[in-house]
């Protein structure tokens, strides 16, 4: 059993691997095709470039705010969509009450909410509250759902057998909201990067990744434009993958591991 | 006799002997002109049980019995608290709370045999735990998951999480649904031995040996 599944796991990777391989074939190739640098760098160029980025402390530094502003909307989303979520679960009027602004929310497009909100918040502030907004209706959506998902069963077994509001909480709710939460959480945090850099690049505060993409644009240097949005891809990408081990811990039906000794 | 003694009369003996069979008849579960009916997807009412009035004795077993739909379960939800009459009063509901078991099984799917009956039943300690599992022949299923487990098992799991715990009134909806009539005899046997002393409220179709105490058969409105 247990080398069945290491071998579908290398498999997995390597199947992977082959496909990066092939995309990055395919982009040679264009790059080939179109023949000019300054409309398509080839991806040996860019990962020269991205070598030259990481050795210097700007880059980190810019990567670095970028990150805690972007998190750090990112953060405040999902706790809020959390709070809000349950509130609207209990309050049948919150629920009619939030429900317009969020839907608002889902369909204005979000370069519209950076033009707004820029009269508002200053510019170096801009990506906290766009990933903000971005992260909160989904994440209120998934919880709602989530909780309207109880089951009935058990939540009478911890109401006769008296458990406490935490067991209730930890053995009814939770199984019942984590596999929304997660994916609520997984997809959330794809907008929070999309939506935090594009406000970046709107809004082109002085020592974000956003402002460094705007001026490769302006001054022409696809090296580095390609290379910056590589960087966002792989941070994207990493913390996609911090936070899926996070929420695999959490509890719920569909995540359990331990099967029968 | 000690003159200072307080003398006692036949009159007075009966009516102490009264007042201490009143005083045990508080603890019986009664059902007062109990009315309930509920809602059906197209709005209409379907009365369950109407004006219905039992008294359920103190640590005796009531088996009860009666055709689909004649409000056996509901009678259940109802001595439960689950879910309100629509007229008439439920008394005599101990305050500790009851040994409940539903007519399906209800175990925590994310928590091992185990664990299930750790977190309801707090008061037993995991050894107790472990020889009740064996009493009740499915000690080898302690770490296993619900989802892992067979239909007798499982049932026979809920069964104990319900009597594990320490009570004075007992609601059992169906506790032998899926189990072979040999288990079914033995777990019974077990049921029995275990809360004698107890109220119990035995909701069954099938008659198990050695289960007696009174039996109060409903019909179908």
């Amino acid at each position: 059993m247990k080398v069945s599944i290491t071998r579908a796991a290398q498999n997995k990777t390597v199947r992977g691997v082959a496909a990066a391989l092939i995309w990055l074939l395919v982009w040679q190739i264009l790059y080939w095709i179109v023949g000019e640098d300054l409309i398509l760098s080839s991806p040996w160029t860019v990962l020269v470039r991205l070598g030259q980025l990481i050795t210097t402390g700007d880059f980190w530094l810019t990567v670095g705010r970028s990150c805690l502003g972007i998190l750090t909307g990112y953060a405040a989303g999902v706790t809020c969509g959390i709070l809000l979520g349950v509130l609207t679960r209990r309050h049948g009027f919150v629920y009619d009450l939030v429900r317009i602004p969020m839907h608002i929310v889902q369909a204005t497009p979000v370069a519209s909410f950076i033009i707004l909100t820029l009269l508002w918040i200053k510019s170096r502030h801009l990506s906290i509250f766009i990933s903000f907004l971005m992260v909160l209706p989904v994440i209120w959506s998934g919880v709602d759902q989530g909780l309207s998902q109880i089951d009935q069963g058990l939540a009478e077994v911890a109401k006769v057998y008296r458990l406490s509001r935490w067991q209730r909480v930890r053995h009814v709710d939770l199984p019942a909201v984590a596999p929304f939460l997660k994916s609520a959480c997984r997809v959330a945090l794809g907008f929070a990067w999309k939506s935090g850099i594009a406000a970046e690049v709107i809004v082109t505060p002085i020592g974000f990744i956003g402002k460094k993409l705007y001026d490769a644009k302006v001054t022409l240097v696809t090296a580095d434009m390609f290379a910056w949005t590589a960087v966002v891809i792989l941070l994207s990408f990493l913390f996609e993958k911090l936070f899926g081990l996070l929420l695999d811990r959490l509890p719920g039906r569909e995540v359990r591991t331990h099967g029968p000794k | 006799m000690d003159p200072s003694e307080p003398r006692t009369s036949p009159g007075m003996v009966q009516m102490m002997a009264d007042l201490s069979l009143e005083r045990d008849r508080l603890k019986d579960l009664v059902f007062d002109d109990v009315s309930f009916a509920y809602t059906q997807p197209d709005g209409t009412k379907r009365t369950v049980l109407d004006h219905f009035s039992a008294r359920f004795p103190d640590r005796l077993l009531t088996l009860i019995s009666g055709p689909s739909g004649s409000g056996k379960t509901t009678l259940f939800r109802l001595a439960a608290g689950l879910i309100k009459p629509d007229s008439g009063t439920i008394t005599g509901f101990p305050e500790e709370g009851a040994g409940i078991l539903f007519q399906d099984d209800r175990l925590f799917p994310h928590l091992n045999v185990l664990q299930n009956l750790l977190l309801c039943a707090p008061e037993r300690t995991e050894e107790e735990l472990r020889e009740m599992l064996s009493e009740l022949e499915i000690a080898d299923v302690a770490d296993q998951y619900p989802d892992t487990l067979s239909g007798g098992q499982s049932r026979r799991a809920a069964i104990l999480r319900a009597a594990a715990v320490d009570r004075p009134l007992y609601l059992l909806d169906e506790p032998f649904n899926g189990l072979d009539p040999e288990t079914r005899d033995r777990t019974a046997a077990w049921l029995m031995n275990r809360l004698r002393g107890r109220t119990v409220l035995l909701i069954t179709h099938v008659e198990a040996e050695g289960m007696e105490g009174e039996k109060l058969m409903l019909r179908t409105l």
